[in-house]
């Protein structure tokens, strides 16, 4: 809230006489203020010309602190202050005031808490009294119109209040203030002010020049984007439904796969409250055959995605990084996860025990036949990649035989769909044939310590992404 | 249609065929029969192993399946379709009896048991072992 008030420099009592209420200038207060700004003046009491001088300063000061607490604490509108600035620099404007917006209890400080920059509550006086105070100043002040030459076009309009404004600072209350109590606590105290202060303003132009440099670069990397796209690069991007859709199967899966495991999240949670509350094996059957549901589902998608983009399945770059220390496939390993069970779900009868046994024999053998697959498939390839570089046939020739080249190699590149889609059928009869061997609680059990496996991964890989780093 | 007539069917060009058959019906009884005959090869030639495996040598499912048969102890009969002449039609044939994709094709007891993915399934639930125990293909 913002109050139009006048601010005074600390007076001596002549100058109360010509016309202002008594203030009783408490000189701590003025004190502070003329300790505070760019420009240091030293203070001897005595001297009421330099005082007065100081006193500007220290109106000079003020209005910076305030400019800086009102645009700290609050938006206020920036544009009163220098306008009234422009107002109080107008040599013929009767009236001297300018806003000062303390964040908080308006005149009721004893004192000027500069070392509080956000609450700071700036020096202020009634109103009523601000009408004819600044004539009967001006004759005074006037030859005090040049001290400084700082080209600062605020401290040139403070100034020029300072030299019509007889400082006179008005407090409520100020019955503790002695005169000339600068003690080195408070100096020293003022002295940081003054720097955080300068330090702060000096941050936000920084920030604010920092602001203005990214917009620029903002707009010239999206016109960089533009001409690109035009040019039929793909450039994935976060907002753009209209662009080509090259790689929006892998951006699509990414979506699909996040939205898959928040509801594998719920899922797992439901299931672990049924587990640990006891529920009936009825219930806890629903919910297990609800999560391998769920599993269907992201095989599904996955078996889409392979369609759309089967190079972004095989990256693993859907996974975080940890878990892609294990990618196999595009996946997980089945066998990998029959061992890591096996453990955490005894008891199991002798006959579970042989079908889990046999489970993780067989899967295992399927790994090895898709694994030995895929390295003929690899192998294949890159011959066919790497003969007829010498040819000698001419250049014709090389070229059909570059093209056939080509043709084969895009063949045996569409095979690889068929991989990813039999390795995630692997692991989608892994997951069916456990849930068949197990009773119902023993399947919630697996599924959990599953779920658990995974999710340590992913934490794995997000405490190794925000490791410090030298 | 395919460009050489198999051996077995070049003996019907010779039958006298009455002049108000039109060329395309006489292509499609031909390609009929031929399909028949066709289906039948595979189906012999599935039954003179207790494994019999059609593959093609481009197809790197194909190689993935035969390890896992040899990994099983299996010696399964390999006929690959690209190196035979009949293959595209022994292709078609396949496909007509559900195989997709047509390679790999498993017999197994001289029943067609399915491609890839129902190899693998089979197998995860420990149908596939009893299946070849079964056909004699594997005793352990």
């Amino acid at each position: 809230m913002e109050r139009r008030t006048s601010v005074y420099g600390a007076k001596d009592e002549n100058k109360a006489a010509n016309g202002i209420p008594g203030f009783d200038p408490p000189l701590p207060i003025t004190n502070i203020l003329c300790s505070k700004g760019t420009t240091i003046h030293p203070f001897p009491a005595s001297d009421l010309d330099t005082f007065d001088q100081s006193v500007g300063l220290c109106l000079e000061d003020a209005v910076n602190l305030s400019a800086n607490i009102a645009f700290d604490s609050a938006n206020v509108s920036r544009q009163e202050v220098p306008s009234d600035r422009n107002l109080i620099s107008n040599s013929d404007k009767t009236q001297i005031s300018f806003n000062i917006y303390p964040s908080t209890d308006q005149a009721q400080s004893p004192r000027l808490q500069l070392e509080n920059s956000q609450q700071t509550n700036l020096v202020s006086i009634p109103s009523g009294t601000t009408e004819n105070w600044g004539e009967s100043n001006m004759a005074d002040s006037s030859p005090k119109t040049d001290i400084s030459t700082d080209a600062d076009t605020d401290e040139r309009s403070q100034r020029f209040d300072r030299g019509k404004s007889s400082a006179l600072v008005a407090v409520s209350d100020s019955s503790d203030r002695s005169k000339g109590n600068l003690d080195q606590k408070t100096l020293r105290r003022l002295a940081q002010n003054r720097e955080a202060a300068r330090k702060s303003r000096l941050r936000k132009k920084a920030y604010v020049q920092q602001l203005e440099s990214s917009r620029l670069k903002l707009t010239q990397l999206e016109q960089e984007l533009q001409r690109a796209r035009q040019q039929g690069i793909f450039i994935s991007s976060s907002g753009d439904p209209s662009h080509s859709m090259s790689g929006n199967g892998a951006m699509a899966f990414d979506v699909e796969y996040a939205r898959w495991l928040e509801e594998q999240n719920r899922k797992i949670n439901e299931l672990r409250t049924a587990v640990n509350s006891h529920a009936s094996d009825a219930e806890l059957r629903i919910i297990v055959d609800g999560v391998m549901a769920h599993y269907d589902e992201i095989f599904r998608l996955k078996s889409n995605a392979s369609k759309a983009d089967v190079f972004h399945l095989l990256s693993g770059m859907w996974k975080t990084p940890a878990e892609r220390c294990f990618l196999w496939l595009g996946g997980f390993r089945s066998s990998e996860l029959l061992k890591l069970l096996v453990s955490q779900l005894e008891p199991l009868t002798e006959q579970q025990l042989v079908g889990i046994g046999n489970l993780q024999q067989s899967s295992q053998q399927a790994e090895d036949a898709l694994s030995q697959g895929m390295e003929a498939l690899q192998q294949s390839l890159a011959e066919t990649l790497s003969t007829g570089s010498l040819g000698s046939s001419g250049s014709s020739g090389n070229v059909a035989n570059y093209m056939g080249q080509m043709a084969m190699a895009m063949g045996k590149l569409g095979t690889l769909e068929g991989f990813i889609r039999q390795a995630d059928n692997l692991r989608q009869q892994t997951l069916q044939q456990m849930h068949r061997i197990l009773t119902t609680r023993q399947s919630a059990r697996a599924l959990l310590a599953i779920h658990d496996y995974f999710s340590r991964l992913r934490a794995l890989s997000s405490l190794w992404l925000a490791r410090p780093r030298e | 249609m395919q460009s050489q007539t198999p051996p077995e069917l070049s003996l019907l060009t010779y039958l006298p065929v009455p002049s108000f058959f039109s060329s395309q019906l006489l292509l499609l009884l031909i390609s009929c029969i031929n399909l028949l005959v066709v289906m039948d090869k595979v189906r012999d030639l599935a039954s003179k192993k207790a494994a019999v495996i059609f593959t093609k040598s481009s197809c790197y499912m194909c190689y993935s399946i035969k390890t896992l048969f040899y990994e099983l102890g299996a010696s399964p009969a390999i006929h690959e379709l690209d190196h035979d002449p009949n293959g595209r039609d022994m292709e078609r044939a396949l496909r007509g009896l559900g195989c997709d994709p047509s390679v790999p094709a498993v017999f197994i007891g001289g029943r067609f048991v399915g491609s890839a993915k129902d190899v693998i399934s089979l197998h995860v639930d420990g149908s596939l072992k009893q299946m070849l125990k079964d056909a004699k293909a594997i005793w352990f």
